[in-house]
């Protein structure tokens, strides 16, 4: 026995050694393919019931080889007193080569013990394959730890009720303040949104916008166009002093191209202004009726256009 | 003309989006007083059954009067859309309600000596206090009580999936309490 440690005999021993391993290897086909294992857990100690607890298993897996998820247990009860409730696989690679898995297991313990006393979470099973029906199997770590009650065997004084139940839950009256908080809230931005409108078209109270010259004059030609040809001087009259108060002073037919020069938006109905004031100079200064020329309808309809054609210049 | 154009549209969508949201909030609190109504009328301890509707706040309220008059299975009828629309919070504080009313059953029949009857009851206590903490493990009060039932049958695991349990012999009761003197050790 004593040769077998000389430095002369090291070579056999070496070779024994390798045998052994070899013998190991296909004893445990599990330590060539699972290379390292390890698992973390919380402290094993005064864990009550109902109490939830994780155990992080991590798995190196040499690299044909993956870990079968199906062999691993699914959630739900575990045994009598402990569920399985949830459990989450992380994959990623080691510097080496390998693959590592990360299990978190998150278990549910509802042993009720009478005394501080130690129960054990089973171990999980690792199932590797590498796809082409190589198959290996090792158990994972198992995790033993106390468990305390809550409450000592003889009845307590603070027991009120029979069997010292704790009370029901009551359900809470929900509050309307967010609700009531949203609908103020909601009504206030209607309004606000109402007011925008009303002065981006020169509704009333925003009717005597300055800006807003033509916009007055619809209203204006609506009232007073079809009240016969006076109505329709009226009207026209309405409408002129809105083109003076865009032009910033009195405007006639012939400033007509400056004007129109200066705002693209009236460019679109030019035909129509101009035939509005040849109409109008008819009307004021010539002999022909007026109405012959441009019938209120189309009076009216240009003074709306021009109110439209105000608001997006 | 592009900026133009946007200039006459944007206070039109503005105000029919302000509509939009507006009528919501009405509909909301609208939806919230006809809740709060039958909640108040079920505090009254008047038996109105909630809208089909219900929200899962509302339903355990009716859950809860149903339970504290010991008529289990028809509060156990509303288990399905109240953890729908309750979420665990809810749900835990139903299961909690079902396990408190089973469990004052059994102690009911234990102090009318009917052991048979009492034992199913503690086991379906123990099914609904467990699942009050499934859905929500920081229930003190679940703990607490499931604690409490485990005491009057104790869990063994030769009786797990199995039949026996319910027909266990009346010994099994933990008997730290039935005829135990109370209020002094």
């Amino acid at each position: 026995m004593t040769r077998a440690f000389a430095p002369r005999s090291r070579p056999s021993l070496a070779r024994y050694l390798a045998a052994a391993v070899v013998l190991l290897a296909s004893a445990a086909p599990a330590a060539a393919q699972i290379l390292d294992r390890s698992m973390s857990a919380p402290h094993p100690f005064g864990l009550l019931l109902g109490d939830v607890f994780t155990l992080r298993t991590r798995v190196d897996v040499a690299a044909p080889f993956k870990l079968d998820a199906s062999a691993l247990p699914k959630p739900g009860p575990v045994t009598y007193w402990l569920d399985l409730r949830s459990i989450t696989i992380r994959e990623s690679t080691t510097p080496g080569g390998a693959t590592r898995y990360e299990i978190a297991a998150e278990y549910q313990t509802f042993y009720a013990p009478l005394e501080a006393i130690e129960q054990t979470v089973p171990s999980l099973k690792l199932v590797v394959t590498d796809g082409k029906g190589g198959r290996a199997e090792a158990d994972g770590a198992s995790w033993s730890f106390i468990t305390s009650p809550l409450r000592p065997i003889a009845a307590t004084a603070g027991a009120a009720s029979a069997y010292g139940l704790r009370p029901d839950a009551l359900p809470i009256r929900k509050s309307l303040r967010d609700a009531e908080i949203a609908a103020g809230a909601a009504g206030g931005a209607t309004l606000l949104a109402l007011a925008l409108l009303a002065w981006s078209r020169a509704w009333p109270p925003f009717h005597r916008r300055p800006s807003r010259p033509f916009a007055s004059a619809a209203r204006a030609v609506a009232r007073q166009a079809k009240a016969g040809d006076e109505g329709w001087r009226n009207a026209a009259l309405s409408l002129h002093r809105a083109f003076d108060a865009a032009a910033g002073r009195r405007l006639l037919g012939e400033d007509l191209s400056a004007f129109l020069a200066g705002r693209p938006s009236f460019l679109r109905l030019e035909p129509r202004i101009r035939q509005f004031f040849e109409a109008s100079r008819q009307a004021f200064f010539g002999a022909a009726p007026a109405v012959s020329r441009m019938p209120a309808d189309e009076l009216l309809a240009l003074s709306r256009s021009l109110a439209a054609a105000e608001r997006t210049s | 003309m592009r900026l133009g154009l946007l200039k006459g549209i944007v206070p039109v969508v503005l105000l029919l989006a302000a509509l939009g949201w507006f009528g919501s909030a009405l509909w909301t609190l609208q939806g919230e007083r006809a809740e709060r109504a039958v909640f108040d009328a079920l505090a009254s301890r008047r038996d109105v059954a909630p809208p089909d509707d219900a929200s899962g706040e509302l339903l355990f309220a009716r859950a809860h009067f149903l339970l504290a008059r010991d008529r289990i299975d028809e509060a156990q009828s509303l288990v399905g859309p109240l953890v729908e629309r309750g979420g665990p919070k809810i749900a835990a504080r139903f299961y909690y309600d079902v396990g408190n009313a089973r469990a004052r059953r059994a102690v009911g029949a234990i102090e009318s000596s009917q052991i048979d009857k009492a034992i199913p009851e503690v086991r379906l206590a123990k099914d609904a206090f467990r699942s009050a903490l499934r859905a929500d493990p920081d229930f003190w009060d679940a703990r607490y009580n499931l604690d409490v039932v485990m005491r009057l049958v104790r869990d063994f695991p030769e009786f797990e999936g199995g039949e026996e349990e319910t027909k266990a012999q009346p010994k099994k009761l933990w008997t730290d309490l039935p005829g135990r003197p109370r209020g002094l050790p």
